[in-house]
């Protein structure tokens, strides 16, 4: 070991070394120790802060760092679900066409009441993902044909009490006349999908929205409508109790995420209640969808329904509008596909995210597990920043730092795949394990050639 | 005395009547009910109580005077959205909660201020989100309508702009002929519009060789489909001309609009028509008349947007309907 710190020993360049290398050595443990805490402390700090401005910002290379991290998440995913698919009823054969430009409510009619009477059994849920929103998506409301469809589908729902009809923007109408008469609120559940601004695609769904709308009085209400996942699966009405993990761990972990988005020239907001969905099956769900004919009908021997989760909606023949890239795939899936997905993920796959708090826990926990590394080696007494085999040192702390990278990429899967957490920070983290020694090291290198130039001239 | 009795009666009775043929208003949402609960709902004026299954009546919406209660230990959640908003979500047991009740009558200020609102809230969830279900697959084209008539001198191939780059390939097929009439590939499909000549040609040629009948076939990265629609023969051609010039002779602005609208309608060229109907708009744009009329035509066309805004302005306007 004396030999190989000889063959890095540096040339003396000036009178001033030896002095510089006696003060490395004078300067107390404690206060290398203590510097390096500051210094990883405010690294940690200044990457998390400016990760959020860049976020708040919607900075490109933040998206896109946030997007891959999301990506590689959601290919990452295990695919040993504890609950079956969802089933998906493709109604491609009677879907609108440019004569009659609305699905044939007939068809969805006999749909139904073949669903609904399978000789396997009735299906816990139903869900039509098909646009019935009254205005201002005219024509998807048929006013000569809805209000008897509706009537069936309140009367349907003695054998399926969990049957829903798909709406959009007419939840700005409110519950009583969102599906054109109030006695039909009950039947509606929110379908629209997330725009993805950025890069990649949206790898959240809104699980409620919440909007704004004046009461006959002249006051300002807020109404809730569920999405057509978190109206299938019922959440969070038939939510297990929480695990021993979720007992210990709830502040650090949720499985939802609320923000309020302006409404343009209005003082009010919407809110929005998010939730990350699990894509990992969404081609199993493809694979399994069942083709209903033209009239209706379903294909013989009939699928298994029997307390299954049903989805209604265009596959095959979903058009520009329907179809939304899916993070971690490349093609672009069909609507219903995606309410698919995030039924099955609220029907007891829930995706948790880290809360604010979490968030703030898990970055100073790695980061005192990179401080720890650091502060060990440094508590072994060992050269100063210009003395022979402090760059030997050097290489050590950044081989540890990709050591802890491998470590946190590792968290990354088993936080996704065994505790289901999804932490996108976790690139950042792990930037921050890299840059922490070098920009140690160089600080420390700065302060020691600046002591040099401006130390008193009696040391 | 007795006929006295008899008044309240019929009174009494009416307002009975017309209270359950009336829409109630929903006030307020049953949540979720707890596993010890045993919920029961009281409608008003009825003594008798409908027990509530757990999980059936998730989320029932709850009419004003409506009263939910626990019959057992438990507790149930109500969701009431014009409380204040620390108190939307209300813990209900054993004393139960009664849906707030309101008055039916709507001040034309609040109708207004209520129709801004929803305007405002509806183009802000369109600016975040698409509608991920199955929607009507002819909004994108606008023009030729299906089964509507073209004129060949003035044909131009209209829809919805894309949002993103997208190409397509548009070709006009004869009924009589395997031969394609007109064909273009590589159009843009964010330019929303294609005003080609040689399409105009293909059309005028068609005519001459005696065709009528034709169709539009669209073909998109997703969708493919086809339009059927007539050409307008030579002879409508010269009376529709005839007729436009005699109908600009008006003097009043709106009265040509109109009798041009009528022309055109009157030879099934529907998306023409519609814009003169845009032309009068602009001068009387309150018209209930004029508004009526237009909706009519425009919603013979695929125009859903132009749909939707005469829809805004007739309700702005507080026209009767028709």
């Amino acid at each position: 070991m004396a030999s190989k710190r000889q063959k890095h020993k540096p040339k003396p360049k000036s009178t001033s070394q030896p002095a510089a290398s006696a003060h490395g050595r004078r300067r107390p443990l404690a206060l290398r120790i203590f510097l390096d805490f500051v210094l990883g402390l405010s690294l940690t700090v200044a990457l998390v802060a400016a990760k959020e401005y860049a976020q708040d910002e919607h900075w490109t290379a933040a998206l896109y760092a946030e997007d891959m991290a999301r990506q590689w998440l959601q290919l990452r995913l295990s695919t040993n679900s504890r609950h079956e698919l969802p089933v998906v009823v493709d109604i491609s054969n009677f879907a609108p066409t440019p004569l009659q430009p609305y699905t044939s409510r007939s068809a969805l009619k006999k749909l139904l009441q073949e669903i609904i009477a399978s000789p396997s059994g009735a299906p816990r849920a139903i869900g039509l993902d098909v646009n019935f929103s009254s205005t201002p998506d005219r024509p998807f409301f048929v006013p000569t044909e809805d209000p008897g469809f509706f009537d069936f589908c309140l009367s349907a729902r003695r054998q399926v009490p969990l049957l829903f009809a798909g709406v959009s923007t007419s939840v700005a109408l409110g519950p009583d006349r969102c599906l054109g008469a109030s006695r039909y609120a009950a039947l509606a559940a929110y379908i629209d999908h997330p725009n993805t601004p950025g890069f990649g695609a949206s790898h959240e769904m809104d699980e409620y929205v919440e909007v704004p709308h004046v009461s006959n009085e002249g006051a300002v209400e807020h109404w809730r409508f569920r999405s057509l996942a978190a109206a299938v699966t019922q959440h969070p009405i038939v939510a297990e109790r929480p695990g021993i993990f979720r007992r210990m761990f709830g502040w650090m972990i949720a499985e939802h995420e609320s923000f309020e988005e302006p409404i343009p020239q209005s003082k009010e907001t919407i809110e929005h209640t998010s939730f990350v969905v699990d894509f990992s099956r969404i081609d199993e769900i493809r694979s399994s969808s069942v083709a209903a004919g033209a009239d209706g009908s379903l294909p013989s021997p009939a699928p298994d329904f029997s307390h299954r989760l049903v989805l209604v909606g265009r596959v095959a023949s979903a058009d520009e509008s329907d179809l939304f890239p899916v993070p971690g795939h490349t093609e672009h899936y069909p609507g219903v596909l995606l309410h698919a997905a995030a039924a099955y993920t609220l029907d007891k796959n829930n995706l948790l995210v880290l809360t604010e708090k979490g968030r703030r826990t898990l970055d100073f926990i790695f980061w005192l597990a990179v401080f720890g590394i650091v502060a060990a080696f440094k508590w072994k007494p060992r050269a100063g920043p210009h003395e022979p085999g402090h760059e030997h040192g050097h290489d050590l702390e950044v081989r540890l730092a990709w050591v802890m990278v491998l470590v946190i990429i590792g968290f990354g899967l088993i936080f996704v795949n065994a505790l289901r957490i999804f932490w996108d920070d976790f690139i950042l983290v792990a930037l921050a394990t890299l840059l922490h020694p070098h920009l140690s090291h160089w600080i420390e290198r700065a302060g020691s050639s600046l002591y040099t130039l401006f130390r008193p001239a009696h040391s | 005395m007795f006929l006295s009795r008899l008044l309240i009666a019929i009174v009494l009775g009416g307002t009975a009547l017309s209270s359950v043929s009336a829409e109630r208003r929903i006030t307020a949402v049953l949540e979720n009910i707890d596993e010890d609960c045993q919920a029961a709902l009281s409608e008003p004026g009825k003594r008798a109580a409908i027990d509530l299954d757990r999980f059936r009546d998730g989320y029932r919406y709850l009419s004003a005077g409506e009263t939910v209660r626990c019959k057992g230990r438990g507790f149930l959640t109500v969701y009431v959205p014009s409380n204040p908003k620390d108190k939307r979500e209300l813990k209900v047991g054993r004393e139960g909660y009664t849906a707030p009740t309101d008055s039916e009558n709507v001040s034309r200020a609040v109708r207004a201020q209520q129709e801004q609102l929803e305007r405002q809230t509806s183009a802000a969830l369109q600016a975040r989100s698409s509608p991920a279900g199955t929607r009507a697959a002819v909004g994108r084209v606008l023009d030729p309508t299906p089964d509507s008539v073209v004129w060949p001198k003035h044909f131009v191939i209209r829809w919805r702009r894309f949002a993103a780059p997208v190409r397509l390939s548009l070709s006009i097929h004869r009924d009589d002929s395997p031969q394609l009439a007109w064909q273009a590939d590589d159009v843009d499909g964010q330019a929303g519009q294609l005003d080609s000549a040689e399409a105009r040609a293909a059309l005028l040629n068609c005519r001459r060789s005696t065709c009528r009948n034709l169709s539009l076939h669209w073909q998109s990265v997703n969708s493919s489909y086809d339009i059927p629609f007539v050409l307008l023969s030579e002879t409508d051609e010269e009376t529709l001309e005839r007729e436009l010039q005699n109908w600009a002779q008006l003097t009043d602005p709106v009265l040509a609009h109109i009798g041009r609208a009528y022309s055109l309608q009157l030879r099934k060229l529907y998306a023409e028509a519609a814009q003169e109907y845009q032309q009068a708009l602009k001068q009387a744009p309150q018209s209930c008349q004029l508004l009526h009329d237009a909706r009519n035509v425009t919603d013979n066309t695929s125009d859903l947007d132009l749909l939707t805004e005469i829809d805004g302005a007739i309700e702005k306007a507080h026209c009767p309907a028709q």
